[in-house]
């Protein structure tokens, strides 16, 4: 009699995702990225998922880029400071290739709470009397019927999987954050399946050192794998910072391509994407001294 | 009139005089300008105020800067925050009620107060530009007890009569529809701080240093209502220009 072991690879989580789908992004803007999967996605040309997710950032972006996905559900997709806009997201809904089902930061939590909580919608005000009810059709205004007040109705959204990159998690799927997340727990509580990339596999003793940091457990874990770096370019609280160079090279890149000279982005591409073909070749190109360059607590006082 | 001062530090003293002590104040992603406004305000003259920036309540010891000013998403902010704001997995949406004095930025504000982050339209129907999205302006807005729309341009296409899409919505139609929030108290732009009239439009109250109303008019994409009593901003203080300076904005963002 023994506890199921939940540790898995890359190629095998890639395997339970099927075009069409919808997955979950999770992480906040330019950190906690789940990379190595969405790599994967990209080099096995997946088509017709559909994203959801908190403000997004430049990992949507390549999945738009590279015809990965068409329906975009999310409230922001950019890169703050670096990009105000994600580029191939911006080209592709003006030239109507994806469709965005306008939202805001708000309903997407709600979405989810909703289908946490096993019910059908969930009520929101932000949104009464703007355009996202008239350009999401998913999205219905109705009247409170104890305040009379118009509310708006948001849809529960069950992803059928959910990608995300965490601190540390071990066999039994429990996985952990060091610092805080924005929606990861809950994002693993509203989908079918969920799968996290962790920085390190550790015992459970550890685990169980600091219970309030574990952010979702088996029962809503479906697999744990083990992949340090996973979330670069972006960053992992704790571990290392956003890489602000490739993620500027990424959007520099786009935008010319975007304007009709590809020759960067493809490069851009080979290099990041194609060439190394798993990730632990990824890793290995980044190389030891931009790795060490990136550390979170290399050389700032905590 | 500070003649040293440029446009940032100017209105980020705007913004700090605009907050009072024990206010709750949040000053979303890329916004780094009305940050450095509720720092100084902070430092200056509000003890009490709750500095929120991104997933945390900082408070931050006058000096004590968060890292980066392009990334919230920087995982060296959670230093030094007394309490996160994800405390509860529904992010920080959770603290919607808290939030007395919110940020909100457009690619177009409208003669209503309305703003716009999805996009600008096309002759068919489709977006000429797509913006980013309204991120949690949107819901915070709806909610919050006041906020100031925050323009970093000023053209007649930016301040339009309507804007193309709707993400945060003015005093007249919040009035209509009984939203509970405050809504927009005023719009700040390069070219100066915008009030509403009896009838709910924008109006001019002051223009920035070297900027006169008629300027100001012909960068407005409508008939723009001038104040009787305009006047135009002072500046910083040589305190509030000092603080900045050495404290709240030590990288020099905002002086460049």
């Amino acid at each position: 009699m023994t506890r199921n072991n939940l540790l898995t690879d890359v190629d095998s989580v890639v395997d339970e995702i099927d075009d069409g789908d919808v997955i979950a992004i999770g992480g906040f803007l330019t950190s906690h990225k789940p990379m190595a999967f969405i790599r994967e996605i990209v080099r096995r040309e997946l088509s017709g998922l559909t994203v959801v997710a908190p403000p997004t950032s430049l990992e949507t972006d390549l999945l738009i880029a590279t015809e990965c996905v068409d329906t975009i559900w999310a409230p922001y997709v950019g890169a703050e400071g670096i990009a105000s806009i994600a580029p191939w997201y911006r080209h592709r809904a003006e030239t109507g290739d994806i469709t965005v089902k306008e939202t805001d930061g708000g309903m997407i939590i709600a979405a989810l709470e909703a289908a946490e909580r096993n019910l059908p919608f969930m009520p929101w005000r932000g949104g009464v009397g703007t355009a996202i009810p008239e350009r999401n059709e998913d999205v219905v205004v109705f009247e409170d019927p104890l305040e009379d007040e118009p509310l708006v109705a948001v849809p529960a959204i069950q992803p059928d999987v959910a990608l995300l990159h965490l601190a540390r998690g071990d066999s039994h799927g429990n996985v952990q954050a060091i610092g805080d997340t924005f929606a990861d727990g809950l994002i693993a509580r509203a989908a079918s399946q969920t799968f996290v990339q962790v920085e390190e596999v550790v015992a459970t003793d550890e685990i169980r050192q600091a219970p309030k940091q574990t952010i979702a457990s088996f029962g809503n874990v479906d697999g744990v794998v083990e992949a340090p770096w996973g979330a670069h370019p972006f960053s992992c609280k704790g571990h290392y910072l956003a890489d602000t160079d490739q993620l500027e090279a990424y959007v520099a890149a786009a935008a010319d391509a975007v304007a009709g000279d590809s020759a960067d982005w493809e490069i851009h591409l080979e290099k990041y994407v194609y060439r190394p073909t798993d990730h632990a070749s990824y890793v290995d190109h980044l190389g030891t001294a931009r790795r060490t360059s990136l550390r979170e607590y290399g050389g700032v006082e905590a | 009139m500070n003649i040293e001062a440029s446009t940032d530090e100017t209105v980020a003293a705007w913004i700090a005089d605009q907050l009072n002590d024990g206010e709750s104040v949040w000053a979303g992603t890329n916004l780094p300008v009305p940050r450095a406004g509720l720092m100084l305000a902070h430092w200056t003259r509000c003890p009490n105020l709750r500095v929120l920036l991104s997933f945390y309540q900082h408070n931050f010891a006058a000096g004590q800067t968060p890292p980066s000013s392009e990334m919230f998403a920087d995982g060296r902010l959670r230093y030094g925050g007394e309490m996160t704001l994800m405390n509860h997995c529904g992010a920080a949406f959770s603290h919607i009620r808290d939030i007395d004095v919110f940020f909100v930025g457009g690619l177009q504000v409208d003669q209503h107060g309305n703003t716009n982050l999805v996009g600008i339209q096309d002759k068919d129907g489709g977006f000429k530009i797509r913006g980013a999205g309204p991120a949690g302006a949107t819901s915070f807005s709806a909610d919050c007890g006041r906020y100031y729309v925050y323009m970093t341009r000023h053209t007649p296409k930016v301040f339009v009569e309507e804007c193309d899409f709707v993400s945060t919505v003015g005093p007249a139609r919040r009035r209509k529809l009984g939203l509970p929030g405050g809504g927009p108290e005023k719009v700040i732009s390069p070219l100066g701080i915008f009030g509403f009239d009896d009838d709910d439009r924008l109006q001019l109250e002051a223009s920035m240093p070297g900027t006169t109303p008629e300027d100001v008019r012909e960068a407005t994409g409508f008939e723009l209502g001038v104040t009787a009593d305009v006047t135009e901003l002072t500046g910083p203080s040589e305190e509030q220009l000092e603080v900045l300076r050495t404290q709240v904005d030590q990288g020099g963002y905002l002086s460049e």
